[in-house]
């Protein structure tokens, strides 16, 4: 079944694939976010079951917004997608509560493997 | 402050060269097509007399810059020719419409894009060598003569006195996007990245 999903994602490119991948595979976009500010803000009048999360925004890093938005919604599900590789992103991502990273570039193979996890 | 001893210049420069191999990587993942990227990176410092080396230009260029979050002393600038960015954008467009999408990106979008493919694949391998967690910034986009850019970045970095020149060249089958890359850093702060890691 599809998933109602929040994509946080500055970049007009990757936001665009992202949603049309999403929707390729029969989720629904339920809201956008360009900045940390809103995606905090808005994450919960969206109430997603998922929201994908970008690392490098333009106001604050991705684990500020992480760490926030778990803590007023322990339950968050969130999917780190990240140009950045370092090893040492990924775990402190998953240290803080992250539910998984796909890393970019992407093709749908590797965003329905990474649905897959989080929704078996 | 302290030039990078030649230990510490060979270090850096093959993280860089590393970067292109991501590079290539993500490139070919994205396009589902064979890309090969190489870099041939230069140090300086900032006594080197180095804007002699630059061609002048009548054609507008395209930048991009990245500072590290945090306020780290260390940018990443890319400039690119506008024939590039054309180029790229049309074979993006390309892989956009095996997704459905029929979207035209303008060119800041596309610089945007491939800035953050290219700096992050050459920052995470720097990472890597400082055991060091770097997060970039998102790409600030801007349009200009190159000496101009180049002139711009140089002033971003407050302190920097470490260049690090890299001619990337990304090529496919059907086309070549050439690329220069200046990280600007500051000498004691790679020196202490490296001692700790």
């Amino acid at each position: 079944m599809g998933k109602n999903i929040f994509v946080v994602e500055d970049l007009p490119m990757m936001r665009e694939l992202l949603t049309m991948t999403l929707e390729s595979l029969g989720h629904v976009v339920v809201g956008f976010a360009d900045n940390g500010k809103e995606a905090i803000a808005n994450y919960g009048k969206h109430n997603p079951d998922l929201m994908t999360l970008d690392i490098s925004l333009p106001d604050m890093d991705g684990l500020f917004v992480l760490k926030e938005i778990r803590l007023k919604h322990p339950q968050a599900k969130i999917l780190i997608v990240t140009a950045n590789d370092q090893k040492m992103l990924q775990k402190q991502a998953l240290a803080m509560g992250a539910s998984g990273v796909l890393l970019k570039p992407f093709v749908i193979d590797d965003v329905s493997a990474a649905l897959a996890k989080l929704f078996p | 402050m302290e030039a990078l001893s030649e230990r510490e210049q060979k270090l850096v420069l093959s993280a860089l060269d590393i970067g292109a191999q991501r590079t290539a990587d993500y490139l070919s993942k994205l396009s589902q097509e064979p890309w090969k990227c190489t870099a041939s990176s230069i140090y300086h410092n900032f006594e080197t007399p180095l804007f002699s080396t630059f061609p002048q230009s009548d054609k507008p260029y395209w930048s991009a810059y990245l500072p590290l979050q945090d306020g780290v002393p260390l940018g990443v600038h890319m400039i690119m020719s506008p024939d590039s960015v054309l180029s790229l954008g049309q074979a993006w467009s390309k892989i956009y419409k095996q997704v459905g999408s029929n979207t035209q990106f303008p060119p800041q979008d596309v610089v945007k894009e491939i800035s953050n493919i290219v700096a992050h694949g050459f920052c995470g391998e720097l990472g890597e060598l400082f055991s060091t967690l770097l997060i970039l910034s998102v790409p600030e986009v801007s349009e200009g003569m190159r000496h101009r850019l180049v002139e711009e970045g140089f002033k971003k970095v407050e302190g920097a006195n470490v260049l690090v020149v890299s001619n990337v060249v990304m090529s496919k089958s059907d086309f070549t996007i050439r690329c220069e890359l200046y990280f600007y850093a500051e000498s004691e702060m790679i020196k202490l990245f490296l001692r700790g890691s």
